[in-house]
């Protein structure tokens, strides 16, 4: 019997993937989620096989669980559900130890299927994320620009962001400037929308 | 063949999807701040436009200074100097109103009146002060070459030329008509000359984005003709076919099943379609796509080595290089084995087609061939 924990915040859809695994027999849900920073407490005290994990969660998001979670209770596998609008996740998905990455759309029987291989010892990762994440390209912003655009996303002005990253509010406006240009973007908030979007923060 | 290591991407070129296309930057771009500007940059040139708009009204001025310079040599009187400085405060204004709308492509309004009152003050000029003021015909032919329409204006142009001759006869006690029609044409093309070109600048910058939403209309409407032969006939499908199962449900729930099952099978198709098309209008250079194949492959714990061909790279790989890099990355990522891979990208002598080529251990698993 493979035990898994699931770590959804959509209310429905989470029923729906409790629903649909309970009909297989080889597998038992011992935890549903709807809070990132819940998952490694509730892991620890369910021992599941298999984790489940949504990335955009509340709390924590899901790959940064992911991380903490393969820390923790490394025989735990965790499997990333997500959208194709995001694929740089991938790679972090893959530092983050996580073992499957599927489409939120893929039929069904895919997830049970992917369930089964992780737990087998298996990386299961949808082709069509892999074509998706080649034509991303990797990213084009440095450590600190991700850092920088991560902190002007939270809509701090310049001077607390450099107070939070120790650096002068001049070299802030340097990374930001460097960020803005190497996305292509029009602005900060392009710039942070962009890189968002493919992944890269 | 040179062996090239897998390297992190992070600091490799920008290539990604939303990298400005090649050719975009032009090579004299000049540092200003922290930033670059560029001769495409809209705002940039939108700067130079508006500063070599007031380079006409500039050599107007320099005009003024010169003939307010002038009268007091030639003319010793106090009176002369006080009529030019008064006639010119009478006229300029409006060659200057002239010359600036002639520079953002506006026609002057009151062109006509205006160009009356000017040859009429300049007459009176040339009564009152003689020689000197001769000078400032060069003003009356750029109002007649700006105001009157462009078949009329060369003729008036000409018009005012020749007036120079028995102008400078009459007024001038050493007469050299050649040379007086000499200084004013140059006069008059000083102004007229910064004046057409910042037009001109004008003209290509306006025609320039009429071309540009000209093809952003065009690719809207290629964009839209594929999404609805591909992606817009199959939800057409789907629609009715969740009707029929609809109308179905209450009658056949079998039959209902099996309209659903065909519908979600349609549904998927759309949604492959959708994305293949999607991919289509993304082009990710080779090198690119290769640097991220790496460092999803060093992220997943596979050690991975690229060798590439000794005469580089094509910008762009085609439909089935691509195909064979995704298909051996998708593998990779499966496979479980603990060896190092290379993946070797190497021409084939006879053409200029790339082989792919992935190997361990000497064995060759995954391959493909592309042009």
């Amino acid at each position: 019997m493979i035990t898994v924990l699931i770590a959804e915040d959509m209310h429905m859809i989470r029923g729906a993937l409790v629903a649909l695994l309970a009909l297989e027999d080889d597998m038992r849900v011992v935890a549903e989620l709807e809070r990132g920073d819940e998952i490694v407490a509730a892991a620890l005290r369910t021992r599941p096989d298999v984790a489940v994990v949504d990335i955009d969660l509340p709390g924590l998001d899901g790959l940064s669980a992911a991380e903490r979670l393969h820390e923790e209770l490394p025989e735990c596998r965790t499997m990333v559900l997500t959208g194709l609008s995001q694929p740089g996740n991938l790679l972090r998905a893959l530092k983050a130890h996580v073992r499957g990455f599927i489409v939120k759309d893929a039929p069904a029987q895919t997830l049970a299927d992917g369930i089964r291989r992780v737990h087998a010892g298996e990386r299961v990762i949808d082709p069509d994320l892999v074509a998706a994440a080649l034509e991303t390209g990797s990213s084009p912003l440095t450590r600190r620009e991700a850092d920088v655009l991560r902190a002007a996303e939270s809509g701090l002005p310049t001077e607390r962001i450099a107070a939070t990253l120790a650096l002068s509010p001049a070299t802030v406006r340097n990374y930001l400037s460097n960020a803005i240009s190497k996305v292509g973007a029009n602005n900060r908030i392009d710039a942070i929308r962009i890189s968002r979007n493919a992944g890269w923060l | 063949m040179p062996a090239v290591s897998a390297v992190p991407a992070t600091n490799a070129p920008w290539s990604g999807p939303a990298a400005p296309p090649a050719g975009r930057r032009l090579t004299w771009a000049v540092h200003a701040g922290a930033g670059r500007r560029t001769l495409t940059d809209s705002s940039y040139s939108d700067r130079t436009i508006r500063l070599l708009s007031a380079a006409p009204l500039a050599v107007l001025a320099a005009g003024v200074g010169v003939q307010l310079v002038l009268t007091p040599v030639y003319n010793s009187g106090a009176r002369s100097t006080l009529l030019t400085l008064a006639l010119m405060a009478c006229y300029m204004p409006m060659v200057g109103y002239l010359t600036w709308s002639a520079a953002h492509l506006r026609r002057p309004r009151g062109g006509w009146w205006m160009l009356a009152a000017t040859a009429g003050v300049i007459a009176a000029g040339l009564v009152l002060i003689g020689n000197e003021w001769q000078m400032t015909l060069a003003h009356l032919l750029v109002a007649v070459l700006i105001v009157l329409p462009r078949r009329w204006s060369v003729v008036g142009g000409c018009l005012v030329l020749a007036a120079v001759v028995p102008v400078d006869l009459l007024v001038d006690p050493a007469p050299n008509p050649l040379w007086t029609m000499l200084v004013v044409g140059q006069r008059a093309g000083a102004v007229l000359v910064p004046t057409w070109f910042v037009g001109t600048l004008r003209r290509l910058r306006a025609n320039r984005e009429t071309l540009a939403e000209q093809a952003v209309l065009r690719e809207r409407i290629r964009i839209d003709r594929e999404l609805t032969r591909t992606v817009g006939d199959s939800l057409s499908i789907i629609a009715e076919r969740g009707a029929g199962a609809a109308v179905l449900a209450g009658t056949d729930p079998e039959r209902a099943r099996q309209e659903l099952a065909v519908l979600v099978d349609g549904s998927r198709r759309a949604l492959a379609e959708a994305r293949s098309l999607i991919r289509t209008y993304q082009r990710v250079p080779l090198r690119s796509e290769l640097d991220t194949a790496v460092t999803l492959l060093s992220a997943a714990g596979v050690s991975v080595r690229l060798v590439l061909p000794d005469h580089g790279l094509p910008r762009y790989a085609d439909a089935e290089l691509r195909e064979a890099l995704r298909s051996a990355v998708d593998r990779l990522l499966r496979e479980q084995s603990e060896c190092a891979y290379v993946i070797a990208l190497q021409g084939s002598g006879s053409d200029d087609a790339l082989h792919l080529t992935v190997s361990a251990d000497g064995t060759v698993s995954v391959d493909g061939t592309a042009r």
